[in-house]
């Protein structure tokens, strides 16, 4: 009897000692014009109800960020004529990230394109309305190009020249940043992740210290075919790429990020992948390369800190000499 | 003088093989005999309809009287065949959607933007290697 009383009473000490892995809860969406999934688990209080709280916050942010919604703040902001223009943190955090990163490359990362997105019609997602411009139209609108145009004073903003903002080449890192800094406020050992249109923030190591595994997106295979794998235990990973938002006119591929001086999108890559710790960098970059190619790629990245694959024109798959750190490998 | 081992008897032999096979029991059918697989879709970021995916079939889904798009199902398996934002022709844009394929493995989704959607599938006996995938924005 002695030795049941032993062995049961192990059995219950383990059950109550033993660390059990997190249960993770996740909630997928249509959010901000993409798809959201948040994974995501706490001990302190319940998950569902903090993934849902996440969830809220989509409707604040897209009357700050979305240019196209009559009466957001990017879209009054845009029909300001010119005149200063009070905007909330969020907005100009972003916008001020968004300049800096245009004057560090020099304009070729450029959020004042944003007069050019609806000539192509890539601001819906109708894609019949998905057109190539002519290029009287073109020109018109690259006179309402140019990131110089943008004026900051405290907290207000002032668009020279009808200059239209687009941010969204660094809004989606800079949300799944907020949203992860949320989940941490909540409870700082909890663990999962933040993914908004393929930009993922992580909140904490899966299971408490275990990367999580990210697929990369072959640019010319199915939605869930990855090409690659990068393995997670924080920071935020992103892509740029030509395979979603384009149109393929006389065999020529025209997508939605376009080189401010020109007013097309470039053929040099067909996917850039970035890893960062910077959230803004986990689109910008990508965003970058896509205008300015291989070589500016190689050298921005190694100035700003981040991780690369890419992949070219010829489909050849270019990696920054630290992707090997974050390379997962079946 | 007694000889009975008074820290284990026949008893305490019997009740721990019933305990570990009670063990063994459970965590053989916590770990073989998954759920079955069902297909989940979400219309507007809610549960739209629960699809047990054990036969051949099509489903149409609708907002309110609109129809929106028809999915198909095999064992194990549900892909969507047509959706209302249809291709244009001319620009040989893909439909997102569509183009997915089948999926199978717990990890997979089908994504319409357009329409709202979200499917994805849950009690597979297979799943992703990857936790989440980044796609172009």
């Amino acid at each position: 009897m002695i030795f049941t009383i032993v062995v049961v009473g192990g059995v219950i000490g383990a059950i109550f000692f033993i660390k059990p892995t997190p249960k993770y809860y996740t909630r997928y969406g249509v959010e901000l014009g993409t798809n959201v999934q948040i994974t995501y688990a706490t001990s302190k209080g319940n998950a569902k109800q903090v993934v849902d709280e996440m969830f809220k916050k989509f409707s604040d942010y897209e009357k700050i960020f979305d240019p196209w919604l009559a009466g957001s703040e990017l879209y009054n902001l845009n029909h300001s004529d010119g005149k200063w223009t009070k905007v909330s943190p969020v907005l100009l955090t972003v916008i001020k990230d968004s300049i800096d990163f245009s004057k560090l490359t020099d304009g070729k990362f450029d959020p004042t394109v944003g007069r050019l997105i609806p000539l192509w019609g890539f601001n819906t997602d109708n894609t019949r309305n998905w057109h190539l411009p002519s290029p009287e139209e073109i020109k018109d609108a690259l006179k309402h190009v140019g990131y110089q145009n943008v004026e900051i004073r405290g907290d207000e903003v002032r668009l020279l020249n009808g200059v239209w903002l687009d941010l969204n080449g660094m809004m989606e890192g800079y949300i799944a940043q907020m949203l992860v800094e949320m989940a941490k406020k909540n409870d700082p050992n909890s663990t999962g992740f933040v993914d908004i249109g393929g930009t993922i923030g992580i909140i904490g190591p899966k299971n408490g210290n275990e990367p999580w595994i990210v697929g990369i997106q072959d640019p010319r295979g199915n939605p869930n075919q990855a090409i690659a794998y990068v393995k997670l235990y924080s920071g935020y990973v992103g892509t740029s790429g030509d395979y979603e938002r384009y149109i393929i006119v006389d065999g020529k591929r025209y997508y939605h990020i376009f080189d401010p001086k020109t007013g097309y999108s470039n053929d040099y890559l067909e996917s850039v992948t970035t890893v960062s710790t910077r959230s803004i960098y986990s689109d910008g970059f990508g965003v970058f390369s896509m205008v300015a190619g291989e070589k500016a790629m190689k050298e921005m990245a190694q100035k700003i800190g981040v991780a690369y694959y890419a992949i070219n024109e010829n489909g050849q798959v270019i990696k920054s000499a630290n992707w090997n750190e974050y390379e997962y490998k079946k | 003088m007694n000889t009975k081992n008074k820290f284990f008897s026949k008893w305490d032999l019997l009740l721990i093989v019933f305990l570990v096979a009670g063990l063994g029991i459970w965590i053989g059918i916590k770990q073989f005999s998954p759920p079955a697989a069902k297909a989940i879709i979400l219309l507007d970021g809610k549960v739209y309809k629960v699809i047990p995916l054990d036969k051949n079939a099509y489903y149409k889904i609708y907002r309110g009287d609109t129809y929106l798009m028809t999915v198909e199902t095999k064992p194990g398996a549900i892909r969507a065949t047509y959706s209302t934002n249809w291709i244009f022709p001319q620009t040989e844009t893909t439909q997102v959607s569509v183009a997915t394929g089948w999926i199978s493995k717990e990890g997979e989704t089908i994504i319409s933007v357009p329409n709202k959607i979200v499917i994805y599938t849950e009690g597979s006996k297979e799943r992703t290697l990857y936790d989440a995938m980044t796609y172009q924005n």
